[in-house]
């Protein structure tokens, strides 16, 4: 697709009566310089390019960069993983930053699985946080809609567990795209796998690549580095690459406290 | 002191059509009680076209207009017009007096010139809210109540009575306004005195010594003295509408009509004044003269129709009435609405009735345990945690300064709640295989193990020994042993 940039030669509409490109006046065939034109309506512009997307960061310089600025507002991201890949940790990274921002932040938690603990170590200010529960996943795509439409919220988390169940139809996706396009909000979905399919703006997907082990008679888990993937990027490039560590403060084990 | 009297006639009539509007162009008739032999005792205008009049009763009037719809008279719902006229008046006047029957007295000392340019746009307003609550009310206005009072019943509309026309309006009125006993009237016939007029005219000593106290109050009214004070009402603590069904009920599907129609109009009487839900408390009426009573609390103040009624029937979906329904009275607590000071740096953000929408609506897809702020407990149990009450508003305003977070990801679990029992092979004492429901694998790596043992002066103490175990299928888990029970369990995975 072609954008129109401002130098493109796009008839001046408001110039010419009737809509109609206007051809050269009798100044110009006379060789004189044409006066400088007055638009008629001054708010209007001419075509132009579209206005760069806005960004969510996610606290991590590295990751921000390679998502060329943070999540996208308006759309649907995707952090794709298997167990201990670090998109949980990645994700509660995200959370913390937008509520120390001042933002607010729904956490839909179709798996049941948010550890307050581990939300609250992540540096988030809990009472900007919402958090919900639904009974299954069906619930879980209804009321994250309803949180989006709001308009309240700069980042809604949809966690769909580790087994998420195939949906019949794309009618959610478009739902929810359409709801986090009018709020402003930045939807990121938490899945093992692909989910949303061509509605999906920018999917990132984690792999763990290496366990941290602090070794030793009374050894320690410390964490592990994981390396992330640009999936698909309606936005940009895809396909670029990172190190993403997820450390551990020492006080996470139970025997650290 | 100018007063103002709202006076709803053929009330009855009223109650009924503004608990089921579509009745307005019927032709309909209010009995005492049900059955043939009920007297009528308010019918409608296209009713009384056809010859229907009250003191009929149900049968002849069913002779007469054999399609005619015949309603009972209904306590709760002539209880909820009464409070909703009382409420309309409330939204204009603090001082209230609620006298019963349809008619409702408001002082309108200090209104006109201040939040009113004239009476008249006052008593327009006035009308045009009754109007809204769906009660067809009447307005006079006067020096005293009995002559307000007056004014409105006979007036057509809106009867403004300055002071020096009060004595002439009320010298036209036939006596029988006043509703004396039959001997007065009986007497007060037979002198040939039939306008109030006429008796004003007559030597007090004079109509004291033939006709007694009756007499002589019916002569002061006539004058147009009126020796009781406008008595203002207490501030309602609660707002009740409530409705006496037909038949029992004993599907959600129409009892949620009935709901939609009471949170309607309980929600339009909290507006007028102010007033938010904050809670809702539901009173049903079953077969079998059972009774039962089911408290909601509101997840955020509002008055959106939508999400109370999502609200109650999720609650009703739970907690279904043990028998079919025959009556209910839905019940709203009032919660001042706050107000906010915006801030100039910031976006204003949704408003309290979105919020309040939005929220509740959650509520009602999920259930009061299982939404909220998350909370971490000052406790030693690991993952103890709490759900406390979202506040965006309060939160929005007391929000600490920005300050940085790490610049890489904390290690993060996802808790499996409840944990999960799994089957712990140990060599040597140390873990070695993990075989459980989505578990399972030969453990690569392990740190540990941990004691923690707490709160053993309760019942629920408990005695873990934990290990961080790498198992072959890829994850990474947190796993414990419950002692003495040596039972494994997996409280999370690490992600």
């Amino acid at each position: 697709m072609q954008f129109l940039s401002v130098a493109s030669p796009v008839p001046d509409l408001a110039s010419s009566p009737g809509g109609q490109p206007s051809g050269p006046n009798k100044l110009q065939q006379a060789g004189k310089a044409p006066a400088p034109a007055v638009p008629l309506f001054p708010g209007l512009r001419r075509g132009s390019a579209s206005e760069p997307l806005a960004r969510l960061s996610s606290g991590c310089p590295a990751v921000d960069a390679l998502l060329g600025g943070g999540w996208p507002r308006g759309r649907i991201s995707e952090l794709c993983g298997p167990r201990s890949s670090g998109r949980t940790a990645l994700a509660l990274h995200t959370a913390a930053t937008v509520t120390r921002s001042g933002g607010f932040v729904a956490w839909v938690d179709g798996a049941d699985t948010l550890s307050p603990l581990s939300l609250a170590w992540s540096g988030a200010i809990l009472s900007q946080i919402y958090w919900v529960r639904p009974p299954d996943f069906r619930v879980s795509l209804r009321c994250a809609e309803l949180l989006l439409q709001s308009t309240g919220f700069s980042l809604l988390v949809l966690d769909c567990g580790d087994t998420p169940p195939r949906l019949s139809s794309s009618a959610p996706w478009i739902r929810l795209q359409r709801a986090a396009e009018q709020a402003g909000a930045a939807l990121l979905l938490l899945s093992p796998r692909a989910l949303a399919g061509s509605f999906t703006a920018l999917r990132l997907r984690l792999e763990r690549r290496r366990p941290y082990w602090q070794g030793g008679a009374w050894p320690l888990f410390l964490g592990w580095e994981s390396t992330g993937v640009i999936e698909r990027n309606k936005l940009g490039r895809e396909g670029k690459r990172l190190l993403l560590p997820v450390r551990t403060f020492e006080r996470l084990t139970p025997g650290g406290a | 002191m100018p007063v103002a009297c709202l006076y709803v006639p053929d009330f009855p009539l009223a109650a009924w059509i503004r608990a089921q509007p579509e009745l307005g162009e019927a032709r309909l008739a209010i009995a005492r009680t049900s059955g043939a032999q009920a007297e009528l005792v308010a019918v409608s205008a296209a009713a009384r076209q056809r010859g229907v009049l009250p003191g009929m009763r149900a049968a002849q009037a069913w002779s007469l207009d054999p399609s005619l719809l015949i309603r009972p008279l209904s306590p709760a719902l002539l209880a909820s017009a009464q409070a909703a006229l009382a409420d309309c008046a409330a939204s204009f006047s603090p001082c209230v007096e609620d006298a019963g029957d349809g008619v409702v007295y408001l002082d309108l000392q200090g209104l006109i010139g201040t939040l009113f340019p004239s009476l008249r746009a006052l008593v327009t307003a006035l009308t045009q809210r009754a109007a809204r609550f769906g009660l067809p009310a009447r307005v006079g206005v006067a020096r005293t109540k009995l002559a307000a009072r007056l004014a409105a019943r006979q007036g057509d509309g809106v009867t403004l009575l300055a002071p020096h026309e009060e004595s002439e309006f009320l010298a036209a009125l036939p006596i029988a306004v006043l509703q004396p006993s039959e001997a007065v009237a009986a007497t007060l016939q037979r002198w040939g005195i039939a306008t109030l007029g006429q008796l004003a005219a007559l030597p007090a000593a004079g109509v004291g010594s033939r006709l007694g106290p009756e007499g002589v109050a019916l002569w002061r009214q006539a004058r147009g003295e009126d020796p009781h004070p406008l008595v203002p009402r207490p501030q309602p603590v609660f707002f009740e509408e409530g409705i006496d069904l037909d038949y029992g009920v004993e599907s959600l599907e129409p009892f949620a009509f009935v709901l939609r129609g009471l949170l309607e109009r309980l929600t339009t009487r909290l507006a007028a004044q102010g007033w938010l839900c904050s809670a809702l408390h539901l009173r049903l009426r079953l077969a079998m003269r059972q009774r039962e009573e089911h408290t909601l609390p509101v997840a955020w103040p509002h008055n959106e129709v939508k999400p109370l009624l999502a609200l109650l029937r999720f609650h009703l979906e739970q907690h279904p009435p043990q028998a079919p329904i025959e009556g209910v009275v839905l019940r709203a607590l009032p919660h001042p609405a706050r107000p906010l000071q915006l801030d100039l740096f910031r976006s204003a953000g949704p408003t309290a009735t979105t919020w309040g929408a939005t929220l509740t609506q959650v509520l009602a897809l999920c259930g009061p345990q299982r939404c909220g702020t998350p909370g971490v407990l000052a406790s030693h149990r690991p993952q103890a945690h709490c759900l406390g009450a979202f506040d965006p508003i309060q939160t929005a305003r007391t929000t600490a300064p920005a300050t940085p977070v790490a610049s890489f990801p904390v290690l993060a679990l996802r808790h499996w709640r409840p944990p999960r029992p799994v089957e712990v092979f140990c060599d040597r004492d140390r873990p070695d295989f993990v075989r459980g429901e989505g578990v399972g694998g030969r453990v690569v790596s392990y740190a540990g193990p941990w004691r923690l043992q707490g709160e053993w002066w309760q019942a629920d103490a408990y005695d873990r020994t934990y290990y961080d175990v790498h198992l072959s299928d890829g994850g990474i888990y947190r796993v414990y042993r419950e002692e003495p029970a040596n039972q494994w369990f997996v409280e999370g995975v690490y992600d």
